[in-house]
């Protein structure tokens, strides 16, 4: 999926919320930035992997 | 004793020079305020100080002294606090135009708790708009100014906190951290600054910015205070669902202990990019100190932090997004052209990234611990890998370009954010321009007795900590 200003002014819009056309381009450019840069990490999560577990995990790393 | 030689103790030995009745509260309250006052036109770091009902409080602390009742460790001791943490009927401003008539319902469990401790509020500090920037700036208040030179920036978003601490305007501070905000701060003012492994401390009456990763701590002169302010505030809390119900260790006991023999990492990746010769220099020689007292410092191989950053940003930009979306449609107008930005960036951001980044959290986690934490106790590493800017050169609202300097102020920050670890930070010297140079030393998941106790031998070995600014 391609992050373009339309599609990002349209999603705010549909939430109530109008963004002038300069923002929508800089919205889009860092919305795709961050997908690229998390993109293979998040490609690597195991099928069964849960938010929640996080809070486990931190109690089970205290010494 | 002077208001001057007052102002110049740590909440530490002002509560033993209390106490030990050398000090009335009274004189300490009336020194703060006049401290306060004189600084303010220069530094504005005060939204706003309570002068007759903190100098009231004052007096009935000075008069239960007198009848030999001492509330806690903290009797006395005057103290402002970041605008965000709630006193029910009182305003915070949040540093937001939004909400500055907002009289809060409820009483934050911090403040409650330094209040319990004896500590004194005689104000509210500056702080980054909704506490969302790492720089200090704020359009409806009026930009927070860096006590060693003024036309820098404090750091955000406890931009008060920092630069009220670091001029002795305060003798500590409540401050917040979900992306360095504590940290950045304290680095950039050259104060301590301690962010507590996420739940550690309650959230319950703070102003929210993103609840999977918002931390509550302290900045304050030296770690001690840091550790003593957090043994007060810490431990379970039936408001906030995620505060940790483990038990919270005797912080002030065990900081005492020798770090001989604890293992410190030295990161070969990331931390270091790019990094500015003088703060290399500078962590280096706060290494050679921890070689001294006896800690092996090792060179160790680290994750790659990138994707996790990114990670971060995702996190905190949707949950920042979603708490402020039926003000975005309805006052969009009253914030700041930045957060605008930022937080209409988080609208856009879809769901299952968004738990994407959740799900992440514990792998990386997992994997940090299993790479890191098992060949070192610490990490130690710069706050921010370039010298304090100016605020001309960091007032960029929401030009296409404020994204890579926000991106680049809080690159060192947030992995620690996203880890939820416990972090210090300390003074570790001054660059040849006279700014202060901040180290960070990160401990394993409610480790806070180690990072503490590491931060506080440091201090002991070190003069850093009590240069004060000339202002």
């Amino acid at each position: 999926m391609r992050i373009t200003p339309e599609l990002v002014a349209a999603i705010l819009h549909a939430q109530g919320v109008s963004a002038d056309p300069a923002r929508a381009k800089s919205h889009a450019a860092l919305i795709a930035t961050l997908l690229e840069a998390s993109a293979s990490a998040f490609g690597e999560l195991a099928f069964e992997e849960e938010p929640p577990a996080f809070i486990a995990e931190l109690r089970r790393a205290a010494p | 004793m002077t208001a001057q030689e007052i102002l110049n103790l740590s909440c530490a030995a002002l509560a033993r020079a209390i106490r030990e009745k050398r000090v009335t509260c009274v004189q300490a309250m009336e020194a703060a305020l006049e401290r306060a006052k004189a600084v303010q036109p220069k530094l504005n770091c005060f939204i706003r100080t309570d002068d007759v009902q903190a100098l009231a409080r004052a007096r009935v602390s000075d008069s239960e002294l007198e009848k030999g009742h001492v509330r806690g460790p903290l009797h006395g001791v005057p103290m402002a606090h970041k605008d965000m943490y709630y006193r029910e009927g009182v305003v915070s401003t949040c540093g937001a135009k939004i909400v500055r008539d907002r009289k809060a319902t409820q009483t934050a469990t911090a403040l409650e708790r330094l209040d319990a401790a004896g500590a004194i509020q005689f104000g509210v500090l500056s702080m980054a708009e909704f506490a969302f920037s790492p720089t200090g700036h704020n359009l409806h208040y009026g930009h927070c100014r860096n006590p060693w030179d003024p036309s820098r920036i404090t750091g955000g978003s406890s931009s008060g906190s920092g630069s009220a601490t670091a001029a002795r305007a305060t003798f500590a501070a409540l401050g917040s951290d979900t992306g360095g905000s504590i940290r950045l701060p304290a680095a950039f003012c050259g104060t301590s600054g301690f962010k507590p492994t996420y739940g550690r401390v309650s959230r319950a009456g703070a102003m929210p910015l993103s609840f999977s990763l918002d931390t509550v701590g302290p900045l304050a002169r030296t770690v001690q205070d840091c550790a003593l302010i957090v043994q007060a505030i810490a431990g379970a809390d039936e408001r906030d669902p995620t505060a940790e119900a483990r038990p919270v260790p005797d912080f002030l006991n065990s900081i005492e202990q020798s770090i001989s023999g604890l293992r410190i990492g030295k990161p070969r990746q990331f931390f270091y990019d790019d990094c500015d010769a003088e703060i290399r220099e500078a962590m280096e020689a706060a290494l050679a100190v921890f070689r001294k007292l006896g800690a092996k410092v090792l060179d160790i191989d680290i994750p790659d932090m990138s994707a996790w950053n990114a990670a971060g940003a995702v996190i905190i930009s949707a949950e920042a997004a979603a708490v402020h979306a039926n003000w975005l449609r309805a006052r969009g107008q009253d914030y700041s052209p930045q957060l605008r930005m930022r937080l209409e960036q988080g609208l856009a951001i879809p769901a299952a990234v968004y738990l994407n980044a959740l799900r992440l959290r514990g792998v990386a986690l997992r994997h940090f611990c299993s790479e890191v934490f098992s060949k070192v106790d610490l990490v130690h590493a710069p706050v921010v890998s370039f010298q304090t800017p100016t605020i001309e050169e960091t007032d960029l609202g929401d030009r296409p370009e404020a994204a890579a300097m926000l991106g680049r102020t809080t690159r060192l920050t947030r992995p620690g954010n996203f880890l939820a670890l416990p972090i210090v930070s300390a003074n570790a010297g001054f660059t040849r321009a006279g700014m202060p140079i901040g180290m960070q030393l990160m401990g394993r998941p409610y480790d806070e007795a180690t990072v503490l106790r590491a931060g506080h031998a440091y201090q002991k070995a070190t003069e850093w900590h009590r240069s004060a600014p000339k202002i």
